[in-house]
């Protein structure tokens, strides 16, 4: 295991892209596990009177690095936990949709049969509909809030960590190693864990990485509707959707977080291509 | 003289450096004449043909001292000047005729655009020429059959579609790389001689590259054994065959039981070794590994070419049996 | 072949079915009591609330209620808006050009800039156009598209002062619509006849930033697509049987290639239209876009609960048929499936 992924970060160095991603990734990581510390101020504490202040700005012995929001919030310190914020959306709807989905999708290429027609119909269903308009369905009845938003936009991801590790199984379950075993009396959950998901795990490793960036794209754009984390949280879709009103006025507070969005998802998405290229071939040279 | 090539080299720019591919070639072809161009995978006998033809891709190099064609000199690297002669003076097959030809587009489609692309023909006479070539190359309902696509037909009938299209303008050189490779031997000698015939009634010279010996002694005039980027040996198909100079020609003869005549009949015989990659040429004569007569000497200097019945680079060339 | 079409249209019909189903379901699972939501009333005297339940057949067993409701959908009732009191399907015609209009604008844009970048990226690899266009594409379907059209609005409307801010166009214009969509409405005759092209102007100015920002995504994913396949396709056998035979590299692209290399690409288009709704939910906020996007958020805000049901069958229902078309199209275009099908 730890050859593999030795050689895997050997492979993805080779990749600029790729690995420019990953360590912009672990610099938001960084923000946000050490949020507390890092960020100037309390990212709820108002300061009165210093409303909507551009960046760089003084104010009554307080220093606003990237200036304040129309309560007079430091910017800085509510991007700082928005990446708390979002790091933690991201895995979460990676961890609910992966082990849904990958449970959903062994049994249904393990056991087939009308499990697997039951399964597959469902996901196709999920699939006809579009990502942001399922989600939004979905709030629509749980009602909005950021944990709503998050079992809604990974119930939207789950068709395709299914269908991933369904294809997966369906290609290894004719293979000799699974009859082999099956021949000396393996029971089925066995064999899936310890033959058939250790192949599994490439490509769900590049799904997870292009998943954690819809997921955080996705619960952005639940916090723009208002349908996603509400007031006071600092996330930033929902800062970009309080911020819209002073477009004019004050810019920063429009463009810093949307930047942020777009660096995260941007990094993610560089992260899962380089993934895939290099776990590529080597998935062709596995038996 | 149709074809002169003179000192043609090749050279492929990869991530791990320039790789040589051929090495200083010299060979000529005579109006109406086949050379027989032999050689195991790797030896460069197809990256031959594409140089002649401007067909490698972007990273290769390509280099001549002289190449005449029809009396024409020709730029390799040109791929106006190629272009001009690819399909109107020079035709080629390939060897898989089924993944030749666009699976996109019927038959009748991919042979009309070439006839129109060289000839002044409207498209009903582009039509009329094109069912009467399916014809000519014995394809059965020719009409209908210019309606189909490619994977409706079998690998036979594909590579008749292949040899019609490519003979359509009346080439002066053929270039049949492996044409039958992909084929039962069955259908091997159909359309080996099916492309004789085409030959001698269009009086067209034809390059037939085969890794097979048997075949191309058959069909050849004269034969051209290529190792590692090099000619091993050339001449006239008769000579080569009764006294073969270079050691890897006679391995080769041996290797086909049918191929050799006055030799003596024993168990299959293999060359040992392999064909080296581009990346592990060795020095001196490319063939020394795997020679049986190898010396010192071959290890480290480049044989010349020497010529007697045939020409041949060898230091320890065989001598008469 | 006719297997084949019954087939399909059971496929389309179970997964309409399913699409209603979960709609209808959609009520009785907010919290709170159908009756009320979908009347839209806080509370009711009980006779009033009893006569309602009775006359909306919701004092009936669910499955009863389920069949209720899938007969009146097949007869075109959707409900009516809580909140303007007419009907959803009226609502919904009076909407959808917008969209239309704006995701056809979108679609264009980013097809006809995608395809020739993704051609040229091809046939250009690894050079500085490629890596330049890859960048861009991966940015843009990165990109988060509420924020992009917030940038677009600063820089073009506010600073630049060149594109209006929101809406389909100038409200001293008044267009008597016939098709709904104002690029075509405005250049109707008598149109002309009094205003000149102005309208027609304007019209296309307001559609500007909207269709950028809702063409991006489609523009960023068509382009890496269109190179992928034809990058594919250029190192095939037949693209050097063409060459071979010596015909125009013009000829040798843009038939030989692009035949074959379009094929995955019309399957990402049909891929498109999903993100197209997502992304007109969202463009559409931005730029107060009358259209559907706009439609259904406002009803999730408010409540509008038969609007929201009604709206998001219409809309599930018209992409599940553009889906099915494009498989069409795509056997079509495919001459292997489209012969083996037919024998």
């Amino acid at each position: 295991m730890r050859e593999l992924f030795l050689e895997l970060f050997k492979d993805l160095k080779k990749n600029k892209g790729a690995f420019a991603g990953l360590w912009v990734i672990l610099f938001f990581i960084t923000l946000g596990l050490l949020a507390p510390i890092l960020s100037p101020y309390p990212p709820d504490q108002v300061v009165d009177g210093a409303l909507r202040l551009p960046p760089n700005s003084h104010f009554q012995g307080h220093y606003f690095l990237f200036g304040t929001d129309d309560i007079g919030r430091d910017l800085l310190s509510r991007l700082i936990y928005g990446s708390r914020v979002s790091l933690w959306v991201g895995l979460s709807v990676v961890l609910l949709s992966a082990s849904l989905g990958t449970f959903l999708g062994l049994s249904a290429g393990y056991f087939g049969g009308w499990v697997d027609r039951v399964i597959s119909r469902t996901m196709d269903f999920i699939m006809a509909l579009p990502s942001v308009l399922f989600a939004i369905v979905i709030v629509a009845v749980l009602g909005p809030g950021l944990l709503n938003a998050i079992v809604a936009v990974s119930i939207v991801a789950l068709p395709n960590f299914t269908r991933l590790i369904r294809a997966q199984v369906l290609a290894e379950k004719n293979k000799q190693y699974v009859q082999a075993a099956q021949l000396y009396g393996a029971g089925a959950f066995r064999i899936l864990f310890k033959e058939i998901l250790p192949n599994c795990v490439a490509p769900l490793i590049v799904q997870a990485s292009l998943g954690f960036s819809e997921g955080v794209l996705n619960c952005a754009a639940l916090g723009f509707l208002g349908l996603g984390a509400q007031a006071p949280t600092p996330e930033w879709g929902t800062m970009l959707s309080d911020a819209r009103s002073f477009l004019e006025s004050s810019p920063w507070m429009v463009n810093l977080p949307g930047l942020c969005i777009l660096v995260v998802v941007l990094s993610f998405n560089l992260l899962g291509d380089g993934l895939r290229d290099a776990l590529d071939p080597r998935l062709k040279n596995r038996t | 003289m149709l074809l002169e090539v003179k000192n043609l080299s090749v050279l492929f720019r990869t991530e791990v450096g320039p790789l040589e591919a051929l090495r200083s070639l010299d060979f000529a072809l005579e109006e109406g004449e086949t050379l027989g161009i032999v050689g195991e995978s790797g030896s460069g006998k197809s990256v031959t043909n594409l140089a002649l033809m401007g067909l490698l891709p972007a990273n290769a190099l390509v280099k001549a001292d002289q190449v005449r064609f029809a009396g024409q000199n020709l730029d390799l690297n040109s791929q106006e000047q190629l272009r001009k002669l690819r399909g109107s003076q020079i035709g080629m097959i390939f060897q898989d005729p089924m993944t030749a030809l666009n699976p996109s587009l019927r038959i009748g489609y991919q042979m009309i655009e070439t006839l129109q692309r060289h000839l002044p023909l409207t498209k009903a006479e582009a039509h009329k020429k094109a069912v009467g070539l399916l014809e000519r190359v014995g394809i059965p309902e020719a009409e209908k059959r210019m309606k189909s696509y490619a994977f409706e037909l079998s690998g036979g009938m594909s590579q008749r579609v292949m040899i019609a299209m490519a003979i359509s303008c009346k080439p002066k050189l053929l270039i049949a790389d492996e044409p039958t490779t992909a084929l039962d031997v069955t259908i091997q000698k159909q359309i080996l001689d099916l492309l004789v015939e085409l030959q001698k009634e269009n009086k067209m010279s034809m390059m037939l590259v085969s890794h097979d010996l048997a075949l191309v002694k058959k069909y050849s005039q004269r034969v051209q054994v290529m190792y590692a980027g090099e000619i091993a040996e050339s001449g006239e198909t008769q000579n080569l065959i009764q006294h073969p100079h270079h050691p890897y020609t006679f391995g080769l003869l041996k290797a086909r039981p049918s191929a050799h005549e006055g030799m003596a009949k024993g168990d299959l015989y293999a060359i040992p070794g392999v064909v080296p990659s581009l990346r592990e040429r060795p020095q001196g004569c490319q063939f020394h590994p795997r020679c049986f007569r190898a010396t010192e000497l071959c290890k480290t200097q480049a044989p010349p070419v020497k010529t007697s019945s045939t020409r041949f680079r060898c230091h320890r060339p065989l001598e008469a049996p | 072949m006719i297997v084949f079409f019954a087939k399909k249209m059971l496929e389309v019909i179970l997964t309409l079915l399913g699409i209603t189903f979960v709609c209808f379901l959609l009520i009785r699972l907010v919290p709170g009591d159908p009756v009320l939501l979908l009347i839209g009333e806080r509370n009711m005297d009980p006779v009033a609330y009893a006569e309602a339940k009775q006359k909306m057949g919701l004092d009936k067993p669910i499955p009863v209620q389920f069949a209720n409701y899938l007969g009146q959908v097949v007869k075109g009732d959707l409900g009516t808006s809580v909140i303007s009191k007419n009907t959803v399907w009226s609502e919904f015609i009076e909407r959808f050009p917008a969209t239309l209009e704006l995701s056809l604008v979108a679609m264009t844009f980013a097809t006809l800039l995608a395809i020739p970048f993704g051609i040229i990226a091809a046939l250009r690899k690894n050079s500085f156009f490629d890596y330049f266009l890859m960048g861009t594409s991966l940015t843009g379907y990165s990109m988060p598209i509420f924020w992009w059209g917030l940038v677009l609005i600063l820089f073009f409307s506010v600073h630049l002062g060149w594109t209006p801010v929101s809406g389909r166009i100038s409200i001293e214009y008044d267009l008597p619509l016939r098709t709904g969509l104002y690029l075509v409405d405005s250049l109707q005759s008598e149109v002309r006849q009094s205003e000149g092209l102005l309208p027609f102007w304007s019209a296309l100015k307001h559609l500007l930033l909207p269709s950028i920002v809702l063409g991006t995504v489609p523009l960023a994913v068509i382009a890496r697509m269109t190179r992928s396949s034809f990058l594919e396709v250029l190192g095939e056998d037949y693209i050097r049987t063409a060459r071979a035979k010596g015909l125009s590299e013009f000829r040798v692209v843009l038939i030989h290639a692009f035949r074959n290399a379009l094929i995955p690409v019309v399957t990402t288009l049909a891929l498109c239209f999903g993100s197209l709704i997502t992304g007109a939910i969202l463009t559409e906020t931005i730029f107060s876009w009358p259209g559907i996007g706009k439609w259904i958020i406002t009803s999730i805000s408010a409540r509008d609960y038969p609007v929201i049901q009604g709206g998001v069958l219409i809309i599930a229902g018209v992409i599940v048929l553009t889906n099915t078309l494009v498989d069409l199209i795509y056997i079509y275009l495919n001459p292997r499936m489209k012969n083996a099908l037919l024998k």
